[in-house]
């Protein structure tokens, strides 16, 4: 047995090559000189041929059943996958790049019609543009207080005064918050009609006409009270004190006079105050007109029939009431004097609690 | 797809060694295409770059396990010219190239050795793979891989470089007898 394993290792060495020289000639003598040790080397190395077959064999089927599905991948190489990346990068850039040149395109475009806009000059023909209000007449309006419902509320020589936001309490739907205008100086000029670069022009938004309710005082009437006071029957008697028309509440004698007339005038106060005395009458009426003003100017313009007011909503609820002489405007309760000066003036509230308590009779 | 290169030349060759047939599953993938493009450039098909890509592996692997194998060039450069080399001799054997070299044209002209054995392939093949699988591992240790005693003693997990010679020569033995006992053409034709 051992010489056999000896001489297995010894063919095994001849097969690989391992034997040199003398060791290899030796085995090539036996080879040629010995059949039978020539059979065993030939079966030997059959089988070591076999051996390496059949691992050979189980190598490449594991690298066939391993390798079979990733190597798909590879087809393309690294050298395409490169280069399909940037392409898909490049191309994404691309769009990206005229996405933001188109936008830019656009914006420039917008800005260009903008400009444009500003620029265009809007020629005003107030001479042929009438609007639906041209025709209405103002009864008995003295030519010299009339006024162009085409005229800006700021005129040349019409400027309002500063407005102080705090005067004002004006519920207006349709100017958003009071604002103070601009205090037009000699070369800002926002010219009336006859110029022809008016940019903007006021509007009437709707007019309406309202009754005024004056008030009449009869003050001789309360003052025969306080000299008679002890007396069981109130006598009515005239006063010298004359007011506007006054109507009576307790009327004997129209001319009954009495000789106290005005040595009580001091009573005055107490006789005033008495509102049950008041008469309130209505007196005439006014047209009541409500503008928008481009310059947000909020206030009124007067000329004693036509009443035009700015920054007040034409919803606004608002009555008229007329005493000694002077109009006044009640917006929800709230009192304005209004002047017939045929000019712009901001509204001024009414801060005398006695006033007020007459005029709210 | 990108980045299954998950090993170096140096740690490729270290796999081998130690025996681990996923380093060729790696190098495989790595080297498909560079193989590919050579072979089809050069007369070839899609259907045998598998085949020259595997015994170029195989050739990797044999040499790798040899003691006084040392790389010295990147991995796949050793790879596509054995690759190349194993394209050439396929060639040679479709003969769709002309021979320039006169050594390899005389060496050409030999006729192909034919074994004169008398023992039939199919069953040998049939009893190398009947064996069992301690013996047809260290068989192939032994006479593919190339791997001394002692590295076939370490991967076996035999005792020592004596037990690995005792069992080599009992599977080689029993392989011969089993050969020997089952089929001989001179006992055929007697």
């Amino acid at each position: 047995m051992a010489n056999e394993y000896k001489l297995q290792d010894w063919i095994d060495q001849y097969i690989r090559g391992e034997l040199a020289g003398e060791a290899l000639d030796k085995f090539k003598v036996k080879l040629r000189e010995d059949k039978e040790f020539a059979k065993k080397v030939e079966l030997q190395k059959i089988l070591i041929q076999e051996i390496q077959a059949e691992r050979k064999r189980e190598l490449k089927e594991y690298i066939s059943e391993n390798a079979k599905v990733e190597y798909i991948q590879n087809i393309w190489g690294k050298k395409w996958m490169y280069a399909s990346a940037a392409i898909i990068t490049i191309t994404i850039g691309l769009y990206f790049a005229l996405q933001r040149f188109e936008l830019n395109k656009q914006m420039a475009n917008k800005e260009e019609s903008i400009v444009n806009d500003s620029n265009e000059i809007v020629k005003n023909d107030s001479d042929n543009k009438k609007t639906e209000f041209d025709s209405l007449k103002f009864v008995n309006i003295p030519d010299s207080i009339s006024f162009d419902s085409n005229e800006l509320a700021i005129a040349e020589n019409q400027v309002p005064p500063q407005i102080l936001v705090e005067e004002l309490d004006i519920e207006d739907e349709t100017v958003e918050d009071v604002t103070v205008l601009r205090n037009l100086g000699a070369d800002e000029k926002k010219i009336a009609s006859n110029n022809k670069e008016i940019v903007e022009k006021d509007s009437m938004l709707s007019f309406k006409s309202y009754a005024i309710n004056e008030i009449a005082t009869r003050t001789d009437k309360i003052r025969d009270v306080a000299v008679n006071k002890d007396a069981d029957q109130i006598e009515t008697v005239s006063t010298t004190e004359k007011k506007k028309k006054r109507g009576r509440l307790f009327n004997k004698d129209k001319n009954n006079e009495t000789g106290k007339g005005d040595s009580d005038l001091n009573n005055k106060a107490e006789t005033e105050s008495n509102a049950e005395l008041f008469e309130r009458k209505v007196n005439g009426n006014v047209k009541v007109e409500y503008w928008k003003s481009v310059v947000k100017f909020v206030g009124y313009k007067y000329n004693g029939q036509a009443l035009m007011l700015y920054g007040i909503s034409n919803k606004a609820t608002l009555s008229f009431i007329r005493y000694n002489g002077v109009l006044y405007m009640n917006n929800n309760g709230v009192f304005y004097s209004i002047v017939a000066n045929n000019q712009y003036n901001k509204y001024k509230k009414v801060s005398d609690t006695q006033l007020i308590e007459i005029l709210s009779k | 797809m990108f980045g299954y290169k998950k090993f170096s030349d140096e740690k490729l060759i270290e796999l081998i060694q130690q025996g681990d047939q996923n380093a060729l599953v790696v190098m495989y993938k790595e080297n498909y295409t560079m193989v590919r493009n050579f072979i089809l450039r050069n007369n070839g098909d899609e259907d045998e770059v598998a085949d020259v890509l595997q015994e170029s592996l195989i050739a990797v692997w044999q040499n790798a396990n040899k003691d006084s194998f040392t790389l010295t060039v990147k991995l796949s450069t050793y790879l596509m010219s054995i690759a190349k080399n194993q394209w050439f001799k396929k060639l040679k054997k479709k003969s769709r190239f002309i021979v320039v070299d006169e050594a390899v044209k005389e060496k050409a002209s030999k006729p192909v050795e034919i074994s004169s054995s008398e023992y039939d392939m199919d069953i040998i093949r049939q009893k190398v793979k009947d064996l069992d699988e301690t013996c047809k591992k260290l068989l192939s240790y032994f006479y593919f891989d190339g791997l001394n005693n002692k590295s076939i003693a370490e991967k076996l997990g035999f005792a020592n470089t004596d037990t690995v010679k005792s069992k080599k020569y009992q599977c080689f033995k029993k392989l011969q007898k089993e050969v020997l006992g089952e089929y001989n053409k001179e006992d055929f034709f007697e």
